[in-house]
């Protein structure tokens, strides 16, 4: 059974509209027009309501056409062209693949699952093309020659990724063993004193709002690598920040990616506290820490995800929708690690024979 | 005859130290045996010897024993020997070209000296080298065993450093070891240098581990600081006297001294 989604239209013209991220505002492409957030939020208020109820019967009642009755799938009706949209049920934004039109599923950002801020992108696709190709370095040796070129990615999508944004205090206690040690002459012995000191610390430290990822299908370090956003402007959330772009609800929850947080925040407290201690040695002992949760905020935040592939295997890259800071792994060409390898090798042996540097080295031996 | 040798050999060490020294070219004798330490035959085997080579290498080669070095001036071994030098006006040619190796029998000293070309052809390293050769020797007394190591290794610097090629660090390595090493060197700097690269533009994505960027005020709130002393501990290290103690052991003295034209020496024990 196909469920109600929202597609944002132009009050003028009617075409599809989608959010600029370098405006903030909602762009129609084909009649130029845009339009604030705020004006599209009060023109689409009740639609979007409607549309969460829909949803949330559709949820609630058994399946009638077998579309979706995987538990993992939800169809909806495209509002433009009609088209019944599977996508997963996670998804809270789409673009139908039939008229390509930017598509928002309300009931999947409302009630307990509606996000507390959305980062709205400030980068477009353009400038995550660039970061790319940026990304692969002029001077890379060992970069496939095949990567550099444009047909070469497959798929650049601007994506909000589901956050869960902690505000912590953590206290702790860390034992330590110091020690400072003076040198002197007497006679002809070189006399070496060492004081040893039991040492203890103990303090704590407020996090404001530690990121953590709330998306399985997400890599855990690619959005850990991509940090820092900048929450100065974070907003809070209304569906009208999605059009153009994907959304995915979280399918991790707030307990569930709190032990990642956790830790991080435990390092940087035994850190702070070890490098407090002033001894020309030190050697922690022990350390213990309590987390205590002062506030979880769910967010959306944005993220280009750019996929090319090379030798049957996908390269993932992620680029920060709003600091532009790029992030992925780069694949190597072994033969030309071994070629630039051969000749690096016969150019330090003739160096190193003629310059007589290897009967230097001899010599020491 | 050999002891009469011996008394002369000493009185004469004596009386030229206290006398200037003449302009003599050629040395009348190479070897003297002070300490009798060497029977006759060994005596003019290695005479004859020190005299080939210094005839051959002009540059003249030394072997003095005595009983205790400090009878023949003050100040180390290598300042004695430096004295018995000058004094008998060893060496040949206008730059005094010579090598003398002094052993001082009550203490086990000795030194090998170097001036002039001789200085120019034992580099510290060569010195090494050939005492290397005669300490064995004369750690089991052979003496006349560790003198022919000493003239037979001095002639072969001697011949190298006149053909231009100095013995020094490397010398001993042949054309095909140097490839060899160089290869090896050079593929071992080469793959270090083009791992670390590929690691570099791989660009390897992790995972945060701190979040000092959230923190509050940027730093910890610390609550409780002790620092207790709990006790002192000692470590004395003997440090090694200039006149060394190990049999093989020595050290080595170069140039700067006060005396002119400059000399090199490596003293130590036997």
């Amino acid at each position: 059974m196909a469920s109600e989604i929202t597609n944002y239209q132009c009050p003028a013209c009617t075409a599809p509209l989608r959010f600029d991220g370098e405006s903030g505002k909602l762009v129609c492409d084909f009649c130029a027009s845009t339009y604030t957030v705020a004006e599209i939020e009060a023109l689409y208020a009740e639609k979007d309501k409607a549309a969460a109820e829909a949803s949330q019967k559709a949820e609630a009642a058994p399946d009638a056409d077998g579309w979706d009755t995987d538990e993992n799938l939800r169809a909806y009706q495209c509002p433009t062209c009609g088209a019944e949209l599977i996508t997963e049920k996670t998804t809270a934004a789409t673009a139908c693949p039939y008229c390509g039109n930017p598509t928002v599923v309300p009931g999947q950002l409302t009630g307990s699952l509606k996000p507390d801020y959305v980062l709205p992108f400030k980068l477009d696709k353009e400038e995550a093309v660039k970061a790319l190709h940026k990304h692969y370095g002029r001077r890379n040796f060992y970069l496939p020659r095949l990567f550099r070129s444009d047909n070469h990615i497959e798929k650049v999508q601007g994506v909000y990724v589901p956050f869960w944004l902690y505000d912590t205090e953590v206290s702790g206690a860390g034992r330590y063993e110091g020690t400072d040690s003076v040198t002197h002459r007497e006679g002809n012995f070189e006399v070496t004193r060492t004081m040893h000191y039991d040492v203890a610390r103990e303090g704590s430290a407020r996090f404001d709002k530690v990121p953590v990822d709330g998306s399985k299908k997400m890599p855990d370090n690619y959005m850990d690598a991509l940090e820092p956003f900048d929450y100065t402007q974070l907003k809070p959330f209304s569906t009208a920040y999605l059009p153009g772009f994907l959304a995915d609800r979280y399918d991790v929850s707030a307990e569930e990616a709190s032990p990642r947080m956790e830790a991080r925040c435990k390092d940087t407290l035994e850190y702070l506290l070890r490098s407090d201690v002033n001894h020309t040695m030190v050697t922690q002992e022990s350390f213990q820490a309590e987390v205590e949760k002062k506030g979880i905020y769910y967010a959306l935040l944005p993220v280009w995800m750019l996929t090319t592939k090379w030798r049957d295997k996908n390269y993932l890259f992620a680029m920060n929708g709003q600091t532009g800071k790029f992030v992925g792994e780069l694949p190597t060409d072994n033969a030309l690690f071994w070629r630039n390898l051969g000749i690096l090798t016969l150019i330090l042996t003739l160096v190193l024979r003629f310059s007589g540097i290897t009967r230097f080295l001899l010599g020491l031996f | 005859m050999k002891r009469f040798l011996s008394i002369l050999t000493a009185i004469l060490l004596l009386a030229l130290l206290t006398v200037p020294a003449s302009a003599a070219e050629t040395p009348w004798g190479c070897v003297y045996d002070a300490a009798e330490i060497l029977t006759d035959e060994e005596y003019r085997a290695l005479e004859d010897y020190a005299q080939k080579i210094t005839g051959e290498q002009q540059c003249a080669v030394y072997f003095v024993t005595v009983e205790d070095y400090r009878d023949y001036g003050t100040g180390t071994i290598f300042d004695v020997s430096m004295d018995i030098f000058e004094g008998n006006n060893f060496g040949m040619g206008e730059n005094r070209d010579g090598v003398m190796l002094l052993l001082s029998m009550d203490d086990r000293d000795y030194c090998l000296l170097a001036h002039g070309f001789g200085d120019t052809a034992l580099t510290d390293y060569g010195k090494d080298y050939i005492s290397e050769e005669f300490l064995d020797n004369f750690g089991d007394n052979d003496w006349y065993g560790g003198c022919m190591d000493y003239l037979t290794y001095t002639d072969a610097l001697l011949s190298q450093a006149r053909e231009g090629n100095v013995f020094d660090r490397g010398s001993r390595i042949t054309g095909g070891q140097l490839w060899l090493w160089s290869l090896l060197l050079g593929a071992g700097i080469a793959a270090a240098v083009c791992l670390i690269q590929r690691a570099m533009m791989r660009k390897k994505v992790r995972m945060q581990t701190g979040a000092l960027g959230y923190l509050e005020g940027g730093r910890a709130d610390i609550t409780r600081r002790s620092d207790r002393y709990t006790h002192t501990t000692e470590i004395r290290r003997e440090i090694k006297q200039e006149t060394g103690s190990g049999n093989s052991g020595g050290h080595s003295h170069s140039g700067g001294h006060s005396h002119s034209g400059g000399y090199s020496g490596k003293s130590g024990k036997f």
